[in-house]
């Protein structure tokens, strides 16, 4: 176990810069979720935490140590491949037992560990099937156990649950923290899916374009996103252009509304450009709109109903506007009512 | 490697067509190998026991007598005919497997289908030609000796040709093209992250290739050595043209028999052997590989087996 | 660093493979009748390979049996194909058994067993064996090439036709059919190679008097170094390599 860091790390392929600057701080057994679409450079940086890549500037710390001159097989490390990478020649536990193999475990040790970690990611007793007999969700435990089963300083997951399909994946995404703390190894966890971030992460960073956007708590990145990047990526946000009209009152001109009392950063000028981000389960249905914050009123265009949450949107002048509510509220609505959404100060997100 | 696949059982029943279509697809091509492999090798073993000339005569297992009486010529051929032919085989296996390797991993997409075709081209005119192109170059005085020669490594006038080292080279260069294919589309289906996964278990470069890469194209080494070990033991005019009474093979012995000494059934007595015994090197090999790497060899053809025989 | 001697390796295995070509090529054109130095320039095999009306009709007697051969090969491969992907199930196992069987018997042994087999029926050497030696040589190879391809596919697009209310035969000729009609050629031409160059078949088979390309060349070859031959081979081996290229850059032009 071990801490794991990237210090202001650049990364080229060619004559492409991958990675700008990053750093990035994994203390010992957290789990980190590094998070950014396609092309945001979050499988180069684990890449370079995994010494499949070298950095052109910064360093690679494990465990304080600068590893830029170890190579893969000399790191410890234990990671899970996007498409579990399994070997298809071997068994289960051929698979499992291999990276104490190649440590000169000996075939008892091997044998016991083996068993142990299989019951751990929850496969006893399936040690002898082959890779290509298990479902997807069981060939992603085996990877993880792979993985694990060597005591590596940490674990590297890259987009360890794409292939799964959609109930498997939240079923494994609660399984996955489980296994991590059990196991209490440091990990890192590198994803395109938002909600996974989300929910795996004791802290996330967004990258895009290679470089950090924002570093901290989930909850907190999500609720006071540093950018309209960062907004738009983590969730759904409704996102408003402004103007400032007056920074002391908190005054905020839109297209064609007014939200009052809003908390700006400080240092905010009059007459700053700003985007408002509320996100659209921060809005109640008001039947008239009082109070500081923001008021849009407008017919319901189309609703929807999602288990215990509803979807909707309604026309305002500035476009259609998102909102989520519980099932119990959907009952007063129908499409083509005008409704009137609120929100308090709290729930916008001056950027 | 071949299913049948249908839409389900009730389509598949709906649109089954009358018998008689299906039995004239399969009738010609199953009438041909049956009469034209099937029987004609079977009646070899008839053959064998008759007293030539010709295939009329009486059975007295004369010819297995004769060959049996002369272990020394015979047996002696035959087991250097097997070892030119797994020298070959061998030679190509080290010479194709690093090609194929730099070919998979190493060499841009749209060069190496042109070096693959490059390779496979000249080898499908002609044997004929290539082992007359090998007997051209390395000829006493020709442009190999006399290269050599101004290098002052040997005598113009000395050679290779006519001994066995120059059949073995022949066998070599006419199936290596065979092998860097059959190898080429076992590593082809290898993933690089299953190589990035053993490495990052501690794998080193040595204990990757000896516990990934071999086992995962050990289907296609194995489709490899039918392909070649199989035509170059079993060779006769390689040995013909370049071997010389030196680097005679069994094969050639078995063409002469009918070429010259008119005796069919020795012929056939010889045949049968070459056959057999090549055959049960191969199941010998398939055997070892599947004692070695059990699961590599599981299902033949599930992942990785380069062609048809494997 | 270590990909410029992976990439190094390959150049020089494709250099070794083409090595006794082009010494061969070179020679075609040096005057010595022994093939020995010092090289003189010359194009007199060349206009003696012109004239050698022997290797010229011996040419066309392979062309015309390969084509046969190629043709043949190509509809009853066609037919197997089709029947171990849409009927066969157990027995398509069993077919494509007998087809791997028949590819991997050295062609020595098996122009042998035909040979005597023929002898026994009392037909012999003759242009029919020859012929439907030759043919089952080559038919395996078609027959794999077209079943590989349609195992790609999958039945559903016949069976789309079929429900459309085509017949079984309109549904092979007007869907089937074009979808595998560049395997089919290539089925055909790996024959038509296969059939052209195989010496061992030729050498029992053929009947007397009916001398292939490869037997003429072997009646050449065996008695040592020929410069008619040195030509001869530079046309056939060049003339491949060069139609090679010329195909693979076709594709790439059209490929884009």
């Amino acid at each position: 176990m071990a801490e794991l860091e990237l210090d202001r790390v650049g990364m080229s392929y060619g004559n492409t810069r991958v990675l700008h600057d990053v750093s990035l701080q994994v203390p010992d057994g957290r789990f980190h979720a590094v998070v950014g679409p396609s092309g945001s450079g979050k499988t180069s940086a684990l890449r370079l935490l995994a010494g499949f890549a070298r950095p052109d500037a910064g360093q690679v710390r494990i465990g304080g140590h600068d590893v830029g001159a170890l190579p893969p097989e000399r790191r410890d490390l234990g990671i899970v491949f996007q498409n579990y990478a399994l070997f298809p020649h071997m068994d289960i536990a051929g698979n499992v037992g291999f990276g104490l193999r190649m440590r000169g475990a000996g075939r008892a040790e091997i044998r016991r560990r083996t068993g142990e970690m299989l019951e751990l990611v929850g496969l006893g007793g399936l040690g002898a099937r082959y890779p290509d007999e298990l479902s997807g969700g069981q060939q992603q435990r085996v990877a993880l156990a792979r993985a694990l089963v060597i005591r590596p300083k940490a674990l590297l997951l890259d987009e360890p649950l794409s292939a799964l399909d959609r109930k498997i994946r939240q079923e494994m995404q609660l399984e996955l923290r489980r296994i991590q703390r059990e196991a209490g190894v440091t990990a890192v966890i590198v994803t395109h899916d938002q909600e996974e971030a989300l929910s795996l992460g004791d802290r996330l960073t967004v990258l895009d374009a290679g470089r950090v956007c924002q570093e901290g708590p989930p909850f907190e990145v999500y609720n006071h996103p540093a950018s309209v990047f960062v907004a738009g990526f983590l969730g759904n946000a409704n996102l408003f252009a402004g103007r400032v009209r007056a920074a002391a009152e908190g005054r905020v001109a839109l297209k064609d509304a007014e939200a009052v009392g809003l908390h700006l950063p400080p240092g905010t000028a009059e007459g700053a450009a700003v985007t408002l981000c509320i996100r659209p389960e921060r809005w109640r249905l008001a039947a008239d709109a009082e109070g500081p914050g923001l008021a849009l009123a407008g017919p319901i265009r189309h609703l929807h109903q999602t288990g215990e949450t509803g979807n909707g949107a309604i026309d305002t002048p500035l476009g259609p506007v998102a909102f989520t509510v519980l099932s119990p509220a959907l009952g007063d609505l129908a499409t083509g009512k005008p409704v009137t959404l609120h929100a308090t100060p709290r729930d916008i997100q001056v950027l | 490697m071949i299913r049948s696949r249908t839409g389900g059982p009730g389509v598949a029943r709906a649109l089954r067509p009358a018998e008689w279509p299906r039995l004239a697809l399969m009738a010609p091509a199953t009438a041909l190998l049956i009469a034209m492999v099937a029987v004609p090798v079977a009646m070899l073993a008839w053959f064998s026991l008759l007293s030539g000339p010709g295939v009329s005569g009486a059975v007295t297992g004369r010819e297995w007598a004769v060959m049996l009486d002369r272990p020394q010529l015979y047996g002696g051929l035959l087991l250097r005919s097997l070892a030119l032919g797994l020298g070959a085989t061998a030679l190509c296996i080290l010479i194709a497997w690093p090609t194929a390797w730099a070919l998979s991993r190493h060499v841009a997409p749209r060069t190496r289908s042109a070096i693959l075709a490059l390779l496979i081209i000249p080898h499908l005119t002609s044997a004929l030609l290539l082992i007359y192109a090998m007997y051209v170059l390395i000829a006493p005085g020709g442009p190999m000796m006399t290269a050599l020669a101004a290098l002052g490594l040997a005598e113009s006038r000395d050679t290779i040709l006519f001994t066995r080292w120059a059949v073995l080279l022949m066998l070599t260069y006419m199936y290596l093209p065979f092998m860097v294919m059959a190898l080429f589309a076992a590593i082809e289906r290898i993933e690089p992250t299953v190589l990035d996964a053993a490495r990052s278990l501690g794998a080193s470069g040595w204990a990757r290739f000896r516990h990934i890469v071999l086992p995962m194209t050990l289907p296609g080494l194995m489709t490899g050595l039918v392909i070649v070990f199989t035509p170059a033991a079993g060779s006769f005019l390689e040995a013909r043209i370049l071997g010389g009474a030196n680097g005679m093979m069994f094969g050639t012995l078995i063409a002469e028999q009918i070429s010259r000494a008119n005796n069919q059934p020795r012929a056939a007595a010889m045949a049968i052997t070459l056959l057999a015994v090549i055959l049960l090197l191969l199941g010998v090999f398939r055997l070892l590989a599947m004692r070695a790497f059990p699961g590599a060899m599981r299902r033949p053809g599930a992942h990785g087996s380069g062609g048809w025989g494997g | 660093m270590s990909g410029v001697l992976w990439r190094g390796w390959v150049w020089l295995v494709l250099a070794l493979v083409y090595l006794p070509i082009l010494a061969l090529i070179a020679m075609s054109f040096n005057a010595s009748r022994y093939g020995t130095f010092p090289f003189e320039f010359t194009l007199r095999w060349y206009e003696a390979l012109a004239e050698n009306r022997r290797l010229w009709e011996a040419t066309l007697r392979s062309l015309w049996l390969s084509l046969a051969v190629a043709a043949a090969a190509g509809a009853i491969g066609t037919m197997a194909a089709v029947w171990m992907s849409r009927f066969g199930r157990g027995g398509a196992r069993a077919m494509q058994g007998l087809l791997v069987t028949a590819i991997t018997v050295p062609w020595l042994i098996l122009a042998i067993a035909i040979l005597l087999a023929a002898l026994w029926v009392g037909v012999g050497r003759g242009l029919v064996t020859l012929f439907l030696g030759s043919l089952v040589v080559a038919m395996p190879y078609a027959a794999l090439v077209v079943a590989t391809r349609l195992q790609g596919l999958g039945p559903d697009a016949g069976l789309a036709a079929r429900s459309l209310g085509a017949g079984p035969v309109r549904a092979f000729l007007l869907v089937t059919l074009p979808l595998i009609a560049r395997a089919v050629m290539s089925g055909v031409m790996l024959a038509f190679v296969i059939t052209f160059n195989n010496f061992p078949l030729h050498f029992f088979l053929a009947p007397f008097g009916f001398n292939t390309l490869p037997m003429e060349i072997y009646s050449y070859v065996i008695s040592g170094y020929v410069p008619d031959i040195n030509a001869l081979s530079a046309i056939i081996l060049g003339g491949a390599v060069m139609l090679g290229l010329a195909v693979m850059g076709w594709r790439r032009l059209r490929g884009g």
